[in-house]
Protein backbone atom coordinates (compact mmCIF):
# COMPACT_ATOMS: atom_id res chain seq x y z
CA UNK A 1 0.00 0.00 0.00
CA UNK A 2 3.11 1.98 1.05
CA UNK A 3 4.08 2.02 -3.08
CA UNK A 4 0.87 2.37 -4.44
CA UNK A 5 1.82 5.78 -5.88
CA UNK A 6 4.93 4.41 -6.91
CA UNK A 7 3.52 2.12 -8.81
CA UNK A 8 0.90 4.40 -10.58
CA UNK A 9 4.28 6.59 -10.95
CA UNK A 10 5.62 3.87 -12.61
CA UNK A 11 2.50 2.43 -14.88
CA UNK A 12 1.64 6.08 -15.92
CA UNK A 13 5.15 7.12 -16.89
CA UNK A 14 5.06 4.03 -19.10
CA UNK A 15 1.50 4.02 -20.56
CA UNK A 16 0.72 7.83 -21.23
CA UNK A 17 3.66 7.81 -23.42
CA UNK A 18 2.80 4.76 -25.49
CA UNK A 19 -0.92 5.90 -25.49
CA UNK A 20 -0.01 8.81 -27.52
CA UNK A 21 2.31 7.04 -30.15
CA UNK A 22 -0.59 5.20 -30.81
CA UNK A 23 -3.22 7.48 -30.58
CA UNK A 24 -1.23 9.93 -33.26
CA UNK A 25 -1.51 6.65 -35.44
CA UNK A 26 -5.11 5.99 -35.01
CA UNK A 27 -5.91 9.97 -35.94
CA UNK A 28 -4.14 8.89 -39.49
CA UNK A 29 -6.28 6.27 -40.51
CA UNK A 30 -9.46 6.95 -42.79
CA UNK A 31 -12.72 8.52 -41.47
CA UNK A 32 -14.48 6.66 -39.47
CA UNK A 33 -11.80 4.76 -37.84
CA UNK A 34 -10.10 8.27 -37.29
CA UNK A 35 -12.37 8.68 -34.51
CA UNK A 36 -11.01 5.84 -31.77
CA UNK A 37 -9.84 7.13 -29.14
CA UNK A 38 -7.39 5.68 -27.41
CA UNK A 39 -7.11 7.37 -23.90
CA UNK A 40 -11.56 6.51 -23.70
CA UNK A 41 -10.49 3.26 -24.03
CA UNK A 42 -7.26 3.04 -22.11
CA UNK A 43 -10.00 5.04 -18.81
CA UNK A 44 -12.45 2.46 -19.22
CA UNK A 45 -10.49 -0.70 -18.73
CA UNK A 46 -8.53 1.28 -16.32
CA UNK A 47 -11.71 2.28 -14.12
CA UNK A 48 -12.45 -1.60 -14.32
CA UNK A 49 -9.29 -3.19 -13.43
CA UNK A 50 -8.16 -0.71 -10.61
CA UNK A 51 -11.88 0.44 -9.70
CA UNK A 52 -10.47 3.19 -8.12
CA UNK A 53 -10.34 6.97 -7.64
CA UNK A 54 -6.41 6.96 -8.55
CA UNK A 55 -7.67 6.27 -12.46
CA UNK A 56 -9.12 10.30 -11.99
CA UNK A 57 -5.49 11.40 -11.22
CA UNK A 58 -4.26 8.51 -14.12
CA UNK A 59 -6.63 10.77 -16.15
CA UNK A 60 -4.98 14.27 -15.30
CA UNK A 61 -1.61 12.80 -16.59
CA UNK A 62 -2.98 11.48 -19.71
CA UNK A 63 -4.82 14.76 -20.43
CA UNK A 64 -2.53 16.89 -19.52
CA UNK A 65 -0.18 16.18 -22.03
CA UNK A 66 -2.43 15.10 -24.84
CA UNK A 67 -3.21 18.73 -24.44
CA UNK A 68 0.77 19.42 -25.21
CA UNK A 69 -0.68 18.11 -28.93
CA UNK A 70 -3.59 19.83 -29.53
CA UNK A 71 -4.72 22.87 -31.25
CA UNK A 72 -7.35 24.50 -28.44
CA UNK A 73 -5.91 26.97 -25.48
CA UNK A 74 -3.80 24.64 -22.95
CA UNK A 75 -6.56 23.20 -20.32
CA UNK A 76 -9.58 22.90 -22.41
CA UNK A 77 -8.83 18.90 -22.80
CA UNK A 78 -7.09 18.88 -19.35
CA UNK A 79 -10.81 19.79 -17.80
CA UNK A 80 -12.24 18.27 -19.92
CA UNK A 81 -11.29 15.14 -19.65
CA UNK A 82 -10.24 14.81 -15.55
CA UNK A 83 -14.05 16.20 -14.94
CA UNK A 84 -15.83 13.42 -17.10
CA UNK A 85 -13.67 10.66 -15.81
CA UNK A 86 -14.27 12.16 -12.25
CA UNK A 87 -18.26 11.99 -13.35
CA UNK A 88 -18.20 8.63 -14.61
CA UNK A 89 -16.04 7.33 -11.51
CA UNK A 90 -19.17 8.50 -9.49
CA UNK A 91 -21.22 7.08 -12.16
CA UNK A 92 -19.96 3.31 -11.76
CA UNK A 93 -19.70 3.49 -8.48
CA UNK A 94 -23.66 4.60 -7.58
CA UNK A 95 -25.11 3.40 -10.26
CA UNK A 96 -23.45 0.95 -12.82
CA UNK A 97 -21.54 -1.25 -9.94
CA UNK A 98 -20.85 -4.05 -12.02
CA UNK A 99 -18.93 -5.14 -14.29
CA UNK A 100 -19.08 -6.97 -17.65
CA UNK A 101 -19.48 -6.32 -21.44
CA UNK A 102 -22.12 -4.13 -20.84
CA UNK A 103 -20.55 -1.52 -18.02
CA UNK A 104 -17.13 -1.90 -20.08
CA UNK A 105 -20.09 -0.31 -23.16
CA UNK A 106 -21.63 2.28 -20.71
CA UNK A 107 -17.98 3.15 -18.88
CA UNK A 108 -16.84 4.04 -22.30
CA UNK A 109 -20.20 5.30 -23.37
CA UNK A 110 -20.25 7.94 -21.01
CA UNK A 111 -16.11 8.90 -20.82
CA UNK A 112 -17.04 9.87 -24.40
CA UNK A 113 -20.64 11.85 -23.44
CA UNK A 114 -18.87 13.65 -20.60
CA UNK A 115 -15.75 14.49 -22.13
CA UNK A 116 -17.30 15.07 -25.35
CA UNK A 117 -20.01 17.34 -23.42
CA UNK A 118 -17.61 19.44 -21.13
CA UNK A 119 -15.29 20.39 -24.12
CA UNK A 120 -17.89 21.36 -25.73
CA UNK A 121 -19.16 23.18 -23.27
CA UNK A 122 -15.83 24.66 -22.56
CA UNK A 123 -15.38 25.72 -26.30
CA UNK A 124 -18.54 27.69 -25.84
CA UNK A 125 -17.40 29.40 -23.07
CA UNK A 126 -13.94 30.34 -24.63
CA UNK A 127 -15.78 31.56 -27.54
CA UNK A 128 -17.16 34.05 -25.68
CA UNK A 129 -13.86 35.48 -24.51
CA UNK A 130 -11.39 35.20 -27.13
CA UNK A 131 -11.62 34.61 -31.24
CA UNK A 132 -9.11 31.49 -31.67
CA UNK A 133 -11.28 29.39 -30.72
CA UNK A 134 -15.13 28.97 -31.91
CA UNK A 135 -18.01 27.00 -31.50
CA UNK A 136 -17.89 23.31 -33.18
CA UNK A 137 -21.25 23.01 -33.54
CA UNK A 138 -22.34 20.30 -36.33
CA UNK A 139 -18.77 18.93 -36.79
CA UNK A 140 -18.54 18.30 -33.06
CA UNK A 141 -21.59 16.45 -33.34
CA UNK A 142 -20.62 13.96 -36.03
CA UNK A 143 -17.09 13.41 -34.34
CA UNK A 144 -19.07 12.63 -30.96
CA UNK A 145 -21.47 10.09 -32.55
CA UNK A 146 -18.53 8.84 -34.43
CA UNK A 147 -16.45 8.61 -31.39
CA UNK A 148 -19.02 6.75 -29.74
CA UNK A 149 -20.06 4.20 -32.61
CA UNK A 150 -16.31 3.56 -33.21
CA UNK A 151 -14.86 3.32 -29.76
CA UNK A 152 -17.77 1.58 -27.20
CA UNK A 153 -17.46 -1.65 -29.60
CA UNK A 154 -13.39 -1.56 -29.80
CA UNK A 155 -13.57 -1.25 -25.48
CA UNK A 156 -16.14 -4.15 -25.42
CA UNK A 157 -13.92 -5.77 -27.62
CA UNK A 158 -10.60 -5.75 -25.76
CA UNK A 159 -12.76 -5.82 -22.61
CA UNK A 160 -13.81 -9.76 -23.88
CA UNK A 161 -10.14 -10.28 -25.28
CA UNK A 162 -8.69 -9.13 -21.79
CA UNK A 163 -11.23 -10.53 -19.42
CA UNK A 164 -9.97 -14.08 -20.54
CA UNK A 165 -6.12 -12.99 -19.26
CA UNK A 166 -7.05 -10.90 -16.59
CA UNK A 167 -8.70 -11.94 -13.15
CA UNK A 168 -10.07 -9.30 -11.96
CA UNK A 169 -11.62 -8.08 -15.19
CA UNK A 170 -13.81 -11.37 -14.84
CA UNK A 171 -18.04 -11.23 -14.32
CA UNK A 172 -17.34 -13.72 -11.59
CA UNK A 173 -14.94 -11.57 -9.73
CA UNK A 174 -16.08 -9.57 -6.58
CA UNK A 175 -14.72 -6.55 -5.22
CA UNK A 176 -15.46 -4.38 -2.17
CA UNK A 177 -17.35 -1.29 -3.06
CA UNK A 178 -16.58 1.82 -1.05
CA UNK A 179 -19.71 3.41 -1.77
CA UNK A 180 -21.39 2.42 1.42
CA UNK A 181 -18.18 2.74 3.43
CA UNK B 1 -18.00 19.12 3.69
CA UNK B 2 -18.37 15.57 2.31
CA UNK B 3 -15.36 13.57 1.26
CA UNK B 4 -16.74 13.69 -2.34
CA UNK B 5 -16.74 17.36 -2.87
CA UNK B 6 -13.49 17.48 -0.91
CA UNK B 7 -12.13 15.54 -3.49
CA UNK B 8 -13.70 17.13 -6.33
CA UNK B 9 -12.63 20.92 -5.04
CA UNK B 10 -8.76 19.52 -4.94
CA UNK B 11 -9.01 17.78 -8.20
CA UNK B 12 -10.56 21.34 -9.46
CA UNK B 13 -7.57 23.22 -7.94
CA UNK B 14 -4.82 20.93 -9.03
CA UNK B 15 -5.93 21.42 -12.45
CA UNK B 16 -5.92 25.02 -11.77
CA UNK B 17 -2.66 24.83 -10.79
CA UNK B 18 -0.90 22.92 -14.24
CA UNK B 19 -2.63 25.02 -15.96
CA UNK B 20 -1.67 28.39 -14.06
CA UNK B 21 2.05 27.36 -13.55
CA UNK B 22 2.10 26.48 -17.52
CA UNK B 23 0.82 29.81 -18.23
CA UNK B 24 3.27 31.51 -16.17
CA UNK B 25 6.32 29.20 -17.71
CA UNK B 26 7.31 27.59 -14.42
CA UNK B 27 6.40 24.14 -15.57
CA UNK B 28 8.66 24.60 -18.99
CA UNK B 29 11.28 22.34 -18.03
CA UNK B 30 9.52 19.58 -16.23
CA UNK B 31 7.63 20.14 -20.01
CA UNK B 32 10.53 19.58 -22.04
CA UNK B 33 11.96 16.98 -20.31
CA UNK B 34 8.75 15.05 -20.98
CA UNK B 35 8.56 15.83 -24.36
CA UNK B 36 11.89 15.25 -25.11
CA UNK B 37 10.22 11.69 -24.63
CA UNK B 38 6.68 12.12 -26.36
CA UNK B 39 7.58 14.11 -29.26
CA UNK B 40 9.71 11.19 -30.17
CA UNK B 41 7.07 8.72 -29.76
CA UNK B 42 4.58 10.92 -31.73
CA UNK B 43 7.15 11.79 -34.70
CA UNK B 44 7.97 8.05 -34.98
CA UNK B 45 4.21 6.94 -35.08
CA UNK B 46 3.96 10.25 -37.54
CA UNK B 47 6.95 8.95 -39.69
CA UNK B 48 6.11 4.83 -39.20
CA UNK B 49 2.27 5.83 -40.62
CA UNK B 50 1.00 5.93 -44.43
CA UNK B 51 0.18 9.14 -44.10
CA UNK B 52 4.47 9.47 -44.07
CA UNK B 53 5.25 6.56 -46.19
CA UNK B 54 3.15 9.01 -48.83
CA UNK B 55 5.11 12.07 -48.85
CA UNK B 56 6.45 13.43 -52.17
CA UNK B 57 10.19 13.10 -50.63
CA UNK B 58 10.02 9.85 -48.27
CA UNK B 59 8.31 8.35 -52.50
CA UNK B 60 11.16 9.81 -54.25
CA UNK B 61 14.16 8.54 -51.85
CA UNK B 62 12.18 5.15 -52.02
CA UNK B 63 12.40 4.95 -55.26
CA UNK B 64 15.80 6.53 -55.89
CA UNK B 65 17.13 3.00 -53.97
CA UNK B 66 15.38 0.60 -56.02
CA UNK B 67 16.16 1.85 -59.54
CA UNK B 68 18.80 1.83 -61.76
CA UNK B 69 21.84 4.98 -61.97
CA UNK B 70 20.34 7.03 -64.37
CA UNK B 71 16.70 7.05 -63.23
CA UNK B 72 18.27 7.71 -60.00
CA UNK B 73 19.84 10.72 -61.65
CA UNK B 74 16.66 11.96 -63.39
CA UNK B 75 14.94 11.98 -59.99
CA UNK B 76 17.25 13.90 -58.11
CA UNK B 77 17.64 16.58 -60.72
CA UNK B 78 13.86 16.52 -60.32
CA UNK B 79 13.65 16.97 -56.84
CA UNK B 80 16.97 19.42 -57.19
CA UNK B 81 14.38 21.63 -59.59
CA UNK B 82 11.92 21.64 -57.24
CA UNK B 83 13.89 22.02 -54.01
CA UNK B 84 14.98 25.35 -56.17
CA UNK B 85 11.91 26.29 -57.15
CA UNK B 86 10.52 26.87 -53.41
CA UNK B 87 13.89 28.49 -52.89
CA UNK B 88 13.26 30.99 -55.15
CA UNK B 89 10.07 31.27 -53.93
CA UNK B 90 11.05 31.40 -50.53
CA UNK B 91 13.94 34.27 -51.36
CA UNK B 92 11.41 36.60 -52.51
CA UNK B 93 9.31 36.45 -48.49
CA UNK B 94 11.02 38.31 -46.15
CA UNK B 95 12.17 35.13 -43.43
CA UNK B 96 11.04 31.79 -43.29
CA UNK B 97 11.26 28.38 -41.23
CA UNK B 98 11.68 25.72 -42.80
CA UNK B 99 9.94 22.31 -40.19
CA UNK B 100 9.61 19.11 -40.05
CA UNK B 101 6.05 18.02 -39.85
CA UNK B 102 5.88 15.41 -36.76
CA UNK B 103 2.03 14.21 -36.26
CA UNK B 104 -1.14 15.04 -36.18
CA UNK B 105 -3.71 16.56 -33.73
CA UNK B 106 -4.69 14.18 -31.31
CA UNK B 107 -8.47 15.91 -31.31
CA UNK B 108 -10.17 14.28 -34.42
CA UNK B 109 -12.52 17.27 -34.03
CA UNK B 110 -9.59 19.36 -35.63
CA UNK B 111 -7.75 19.22 -38.82
CA UNK B 112 -4.18 20.20 -37.65
CA UNK B 113 -0.58 19.19 -37.83
CA UNK B 114 2.57 19.20 -35.38
CA UNK B 115 5.54 20.82 -36.57
CA UNK B 116 9.07 20.40 -34.72
CA UNK B 117 9.08 24.43 -34.57
CA UNK B 118 8.22 26.91 -32.44
CA UNK B 119 8.41 29.95 -30.54
CA UNK B 120 12.27 29.32 -30.27
CA UNK B 121 12.79 29.48 -33.74
CA UNK B 122 10.56 32.83 -34.13
CA UNK B 123 6.96 31.49 -35.02
CA UNK B 124 4.28 33.34 -33.82
CA UNK B 125 0.69 32.79 -34.18
CA UNK B 126 -1.32 32.94 -37.85
CA UNK B 127 1.64 33.04 -39.49
CA UNK B 128 1.33 31.14 -43.05
CA UNK B 129 2.56 28.03 -43.68
CA UNK B 130 3.70 26.97 -46.92
CA UNK B 131 4.89 23.81 -48.81
CA UNK B 132 6.60 23.24 -52.31
CA UNK B 133 6.55 26.60 -54.46
CA UNK B 134 4.24 28.52 -52.39
CA UNK B 135 1.32 26.27 -51.78
CA UNK B 136 -0.63 27.53 -48.99
CA UNK B 137 -1.67 24.62 -46.37
CA UNK B 138 -2.72 26.75 -43.50
CA UNK B 139 -1.67 29.27 -40.42
CA UNK B 140 0.15 28.67 -37.18
CA UNK B 141 -2.97 27.61 -34.36
CA UNK B 142 -0.74 27.52 -31.25
CA UNK B 143 2.95 27.78 -30.70
CA UNK B 144 5.25 25.87 -28.20
CA UNK B 145 8.61 26.51 -27.55
CA UNK B 146 9.98 24.14 -30.05
CA UNK B 147 7.01 23.06 -31.71
CA UNK B 148 3.59 24.30 -33.23
CA UNK B 149 0.41 23.38 -33.96
CA UNK B 150 -0.66 24.30 -37.35
CA UNK B 151 -4.62 25.02 -38.41
CA UNK B 152 -4.89 23.01 -41.86
CA UNK B 153 -7.07 24.87 -44.56
CA UNK B 154 -9.66 21.99 -44.28
CA UNK B 155 -10.16 22.69 -40.42
CA UNK B 156 -13.95 23.71 -39.55
CA UNK B 157 -12.27 26.57 -38.10
CA UNK B 158 -9.84 28.00 -40.49
CA UNK B 159 -10.94 31.09 -42.78
CA UNK B 160 -7.76 32.90 -45.19
CA UNK B 161 -9.13 35.95 -46.89
CA UNK B 162 -8.60 34.80 -50.87
CA UNK B 163 -8.97 36.27 -54.28
CA UNK B 164 -9.86 34.20 -57.34
CA UNK B 165 -7.52 34.63 -60.95
CA UNK B 166 -10.70 36.14 -63.08
CA UNK B 167 -11.29 38.98 -64.96
CA UNK B 168 -12.85 40.54 -61.98
CA UNK B 169 -10.08 39.22 -59.37
CA UNK B 170 -13.03 38.52 -57.17
CA UNK B 171 -12.62 38.51 -53.09
CA UNK B 172 -13.95 36.32 -50.91
CA UNK B 173 -13.43 34.13 -47.97
CA UNK B 174 -11.63 30.63 -47.75
CA UNK B 175 -13.18 28.26 -45.05
CA UNK B 176 -12.74 24.92 -43.95
CA UNK B 177 -14.83 22.45 -42.28
CA UNK B 178 -16.14 20.17 -45.40
CA UNK B 179 -14.00 17.19 -45.37
CA UNK B 180 -10.80 17.59 -47.87
CA UNK B 181 -12.38 20.15 -49.70
CA UNK B 182 -12.44 23.95 -48.94
CA UNK B 183 -15.14 26.67 -49.83
CA UNK B 184 -14.76 30.03 -50.95
CA UNK B 185 -17.51 31.99 -49.68
CA UNK B 186 -18.94 35.78 -50.04
CA UNK B 187 -18.19 36.05 -53.65
CA UNK B 188 -20.65 39.06 -55.49
CA UNK B 189 -23.13 37.64 -57.39
CA UNK B 190 -22.80 39.60 -60.14
CA UNK B 191 -18.63 38.33 -60.53
CA UNK B 192 -18.13 35.53 -62.93
CA UNK B 193 -15.91 32.65 -61.55
CA UNK B 194 -16.22 29.25 -63.10
CA UNK B 195 -14.18 25.77 -62.71
CA UNK B 196 -10.33 25.74 -63.03
CA UNK B 197 -10.11 29.29 -61.87
CA UNK B 198 -7.11 29.50 -59.69
CA UNK B 199 -7.68 30.92 -56.03
CA UNK B 200 -4.96 32.65 -53.89
CA UNK B 201 -4.28 34.26 -50.95
CA UNK B 202 -5.52 38.10 -51.36
CA UNK B 203 -2.57 39.83 -48.60
CA UNK B 204 -5.77 41.77 -47.14
CA UNK B 205 -5.10 39.74 -43.95
CA UNK B 206 -2.28 40.83 -41.54
CA UNK B 207 0.74 38.84 -42.08
CA UNK B 208 -0.34 36.38 -44.78
CA UNK B 209 1.28 37.61 -48.03
CA UNK B 210 -0.58 38.10 -51.48
CA UNK B 211 -0.23 35.44 -53.96
CA UNK B 212 0.34 32.06 -52.17
CA UNK B 213 -1.63 29.38 -54.30
CA UNK B 214 -4.92 27.76 -52.26
CA UNK B 215 -6.39 25.53 -54.62
CA UNK B 216 -8.71 25.91 -58.35
CA UNK B 217 -12.62 25.56 -58.44
CA UNK B 218 -14.23 22.85 -58.64
CA UNK B 219 -18.06 23.73 -58.25
CA UNK B 220 -19.74 27.10 -58.71
CA UNK B 221 -22.94 27.29 -56.28
CA UNK B 222 -25.31 30.27 -57.16
CA UNK B 223 -28.15 30.65 -55.84
CA UNK B 224 -30.30 33.88 -57.45
CA UNK B 225 -31.99 34.90 -54.06
CA UNK B 226 -28.90 35.22 -52.31
CA UNK B 227 -26.49 38.36 -51.81
CA UNK B 228 -23.28 36.34 -52.59
CA UNK B 229 -22.47 32.84 -54.64
CA UNK B 230 -20.04 30.24 -53.15
CA UNK B 231 -17.08 27.96 -54.74
CA UNK B 232 -15.78 24.42 -53.73
CA UNK B 233 -11.99 25.03 -54.11
CA UNK B 234 -9.60 21.61 -54.36
CA UNK B 235 -6.66 22.63 -52.44
CA UNK B 236 -3.55 22.55 -54.64
CA UNK B 237 -1.18 21.17 -51.70
CA UNK B 238 -1.85 17.17 -50.81
CA UNK B 239 -3.09 18.06 -47.03
CA UNK B 240 -3.11 14.52 -46.38
CA UNK B 241 0.70 13.79 -47.27
CA UNK B 242 2.71 16.69 -45.63
CA UNK B 243 6.61 16.01 -44.35
CA UNK B 244 8.34 19.15 -44.94
CA UNK B 245 6.50 22.76 -44.53
CA UNK B 246 7.58 26.03 -44.37
CA UNK B 247 6.71 29.05 -42.16
CA UNK B 248 6.67 32.58 -43.42
CA UNK B 249 7.31 34.88 -40.80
Amino acid sequence: MKYRWLLFIFVAALSVPLILGLQSILVLLPAPFNNISLPVIALSLGLLIWKSGVIVWYAAALFAMLDWYTATPYGLVLYAGTLAMLVVIWLYRAVITNQGVLAAALVAFTITSFFQLFYALGRAGLSLVTDTVVFPGAAWLSTYVAQVLITVPVTVLLYVVLARLIPVLKVTHTHRSTLYG
Amino acid sequence: MSKTVRTTLLIIGVLGLIVGLRLAGYTRFLEQAARAVTDRIVRAAYQTSGAAAKSQALRAIETAQCLPEDTKIRLLEDENAALREQLFFLKDTARHVGAQVIGRDLDPLGTTIIIDQGAAAGITVNRPVIVGNGLFIGKVARVNETTAVVRLLSDFQSSVAATVANREKSLGVVEGGFGLTVRLNLIPQNELIKPGDAVITSGLEAGIPRGLMIGTVEVVEKKPQEPFQEAILNPTADLEALSVVSVIL
